[in-house]
């Protein structure tokens, strides 16, 4: 077993290291650790921030309300169907994109930042956009009766309203997955494409074998990144409920972001609503572990 | 070397002013004595939505103890703003209190920010709202109570009409000074009538609509009559079926179970539209696209129509009966309430015994809105200035408070819920029993 060699920093160093890291964490822990570990403890509280006076101990309390309530069960539901769904088709789809923008092919550079635009317009602009495309008689409505969908109004029913989520989110957000798909991709050597054409593979083989394992660890870092985002998704879901309540049409676009936002602030149960985030930073850590579990059994 | 140093000192000067900046925003708010300006903006991290702070025309001023003081009113709708703004004119010159206004985009946003204003110090010292949702609020103490100021004369609440005070007096406390009242009312759009020839008689029964909306249906091949998803709605349709949510002790009568079961009776047979389908705000947008023939509304509907379709006449008409009830809806209630919290509460009361007292709200009531002033003294002026709503003052009489489980959002979005998934699931077989039932064992009340 090899020991890694330990290096030796000068104190200048070190101290220079300090000064520029320190900013950096002093805000990670203003910003989350303490408000993380406040809203750990509020979470076994019965608490509202108008009257903290009568805040309660109420030890797993919450957490058992949680998991008999129907409604945090159907936002849980539909966090992890909207997460395994959203994290396929960004991966696959940003994948296909970068390979398809980083070949040889003309005004690359143009179709490059076209694909990144949706990723810095107004997540609220886009979701109201799409809104009117996926309204009865819409264009995207109309589109999609070819493959036998009923002409709708999509946010309306509750039975489209969570593929329109997330077909406005996949669509804003592969530009950004596809920069780190094509920042992959050009780490590969042209060498082993060329290696593999002599040898006769054809294109869809060097995708194969020498592609897709190399780009190996952005793909991590998509499907990480992707189910992390994908699990706070939020603005979506506020711009199509308008004027209804969060999640809606009936709960169907509920998410556990949403419960939680909702009994926090509308409904004033901060504890309650701190339990659901204890709950989702339980799932996000769990799953972020078994990733990097993975990885490296992959490695 | 100058390179090292060069390095250590842009280290150290980005981690002092992130230091300062940090320091910044863990302060606490600056101490009573300064007059609150845009610094009222929600703190930084805090889930707010986007907030317009306005200022009135200011004139420095000085109130009795010399120190110059600045009262922010919160409220949601413009029109609200307007009538409130002329009616605080001249305050800075006869009280030396200076006005702000602190906008918020929507009703949601405005209770569901007030809240978290309040716990962070930067809520508005006055809000102005109406008696829908004001119970949860005062459950949670957010409102200041009023009485001492009434009791010893400060505020009079002398000719307040009777309904509109009992709504803001509970249990002998005084939490609102109404001002203003907007009764439910069946609204049609007249031109559409006329146009499609449906003669002289409006309805005043539920059963009448369904008969014109199958009518409408037939020749015109559009659904009549659009309803909002929303508990204004619905409790106004429940009510003038007799029934009604009576602070949760009512939730499963069956005249409830009756209405909601008739609404979602009318829209399966395709008799009603939802602004929500047709990627409408709400009904009035709907009424305005002429997209439906009728809806429940108020007398907010005069002033958007003025604005957005002037040559569209509308007739305000009585909630139709349904069931064995006699029609009639709710009544909104508006009032000025002082919240919790704030810096100034005597200077509070003087300000809102200021428009209060005076003819200036109820004016402003009635000049800028068209609304009823909650003063029966100003009946005949309302009767006089907008003869289109006058008999709106006469549907009062039969109006029923909203009522709701003090709860009153998470109630009214388990509402919404269970008849958006009633309505849009085309596979649902839940029916109006069903969902009072569940209604009632969730926020049901002895």
């Amino acid at each position: 077993m090899h020991k890694k060699p330990k290096v030796k920093y000068k104190r200048a160093e070190v101290l220079t290291a300090v000064c520029f890291l320190l900013p950096a964490v002093l805000i990670w822990i203003y910003w989350f650790f303490i408000p993380a570990v406040k809203s750990m403890r509020l979470s076994f509280y019965e608490y509202s921030f108008i009257t903290p006076e009568r805040a309660r101990f109420v030890g797993l309390e919450n957490f058992k309300r949680l998991f008999t309530d129907d409604a945090f069960l159907k936002a849980l539901q539909h966090t992890f169907l909207m997460v395994a769904v959203v994290v396929v088709l960004i991966a696959v789809i940003a994948f296909l994109i970068a390979v398809l923008l980083d070949g040889k092919i003309r005004g690359k550079t143009f179709f490059r930042t076209v694909y990144y635009m949706p990723y810095v317009i107004s997540s609220v602009a886009v979701s109201i956009f799409f809104m009117y495309f996926f309204i009865k008689d819409g264009i995207g409505t109309k589109l999609f009766t070819l493959f036998g969908l009923d002409n709708t109004t999509w946010f309306t029913s509750t039975k489209y309203a969570l593929p329109l989520i997330i077909i406005i989110y996949v669509w804003q957000q592969i530009g950004f997955y596809m920069i780190l798909y094509i920042s992959g991709l050009q780490n590969i050597s042209a060498e082993l494409y060329e290696a593999a054409r002599i040898d006769g593979a054809n294109r869809a083989q060097s995708i194969w074998y020498i592609t897709l394992p190399l780009v190996k660890p952005t793909t991590y870092l998509v499907v990480t990144l992707g189910m992390i985002n994908a699990f706070q998704i939020f603005d979506q879901i506020a711009a199509i409920s308008k004027q209804s309540p969060l999640g809606s049409p009936a709960g169907a676009t509920s998410t556990v972001v949403t419960f939680l936002y909702q009994q926090s602030f509308s409904y004033m149960d901060m504890g309650y609503g701190s339990a659901a985030a204890m709950v989702l930073l339980g799932i996000i850590f769990l799953l972020s572990l078994l990733r990097t579990f993975i990885s490296r059994e992959g490695d | 070397m100058k390179r090292k140093i060069a390095k250590k000192i842009t280290g150290l000067l980005i981690c002092t002013s992130m230091l300062a900046g940090l320091t910044a925003c863990g302060s606490q708010p600056a101490a009573d004595t300064t007059p609150a300006t845009d610094d009222t903006a929600p703190a930084a991290g805090e889930e707010t939505a986007e907030i317009e702070t306005e200022e009135t025309a200011v004139v420095e001023a000085n109130n009795d103890t010399g120190e110059d003081i600045t009262l922010t009113i919160g409220v949601w709708a413009d029109d609200e703003s307007r009538r409130l703004e002329k009616a605080f004119e001249g305050i800075e010159d006869d009280l030396g209190i200076q006005i702000e206004f602190l906008k918020y985009p929507s009703d949601s946003d405005f209770w569901d920010n007030i809240p978290a204003q309040i716990a962070a110090g930067t809520a508005p010292d006055i809000i102005s709202c109406t008696n829908e949702h004001y119970l949860q609020y005062i459950d949670q103490g957010l409102f200041e109570p009023l009485t001492e100021y009434v009791d010893s004369g400060v505020i009079s609440l002398d000719g307040t009409w009777a309904k509109a005070m009992d709504a803001w007096q509970i249990d002998d406390i005084v939490y609102g000074i109404p001002y203003a009242l907007n009764p439910g009312v069946f609204i049609v759009n007249n031109n559409m009538w006329e146009e499609f020839g449906l003669g002289d008689a409006y309805p005043t029964t539920w059963d009448e609509v369904i008969d014109i909306c199958k009518k409408v249906k037939d020749e015109h091949d559009m659904a009549a009559w659009c309803v909002n998803i929303q508990e204004y709605h619905l409790t106004n349709i429940a009510l003038s079926f007799g029934g009604g949510w009576d602070f949760g002790k009512n939730i499963s009568a069956k005249e409830n179970a009756e209405a909601l079961q008739f609404l979602i009776d009318s829209y399966k047979e395709g008799y009603i539209v939802t602004p929500t389908e047709l990627g409408l705000g709400g009904d009035m947008d709907v009424m305005i696209q002429q997209s439906a023939l009728f809806s429940t509304g108020g007398a907010w509907y005069q002033g958007g129509f003025a604005a957005e379709a002037p040559d569209i006449e509308l007739k305000y008409l009585p909630i139709p009966k349904g069931g064995s009830g006699t029609g009639g809806g709710t009544c909104h209630s508006a009032a000025l309430v002082a919240l919790k919290n704030s810096q100034h509460p005597d200077e509070v009361a003087k300000a809102i015994s200021y428009v209060a007292e005076g003819s200036k709200l109820y004016e402003a009531v009635v000049d800028v809105t068209e609304v009823i002033p909650a003063s029966e003294a100003y009946f005949d002026y309302y009767k006089e200035k907008v003869p289109a709503l006058t008999k709106l003052v006469d549907y009062l009489d039969n109006t029923t408070p909203f009522s709701y489980p003090t709860q009153s959002k998470k109630f009214a979005d388990s509402l919404i819920n269970l008849m958006q998934e009633t309505m849009f699931d085309e596979s649902s077989t839940i029916t109006g029993q069903d969902i009072v039932d569940q209604l009632s064992g969730e926020y049901g009340a002895e």
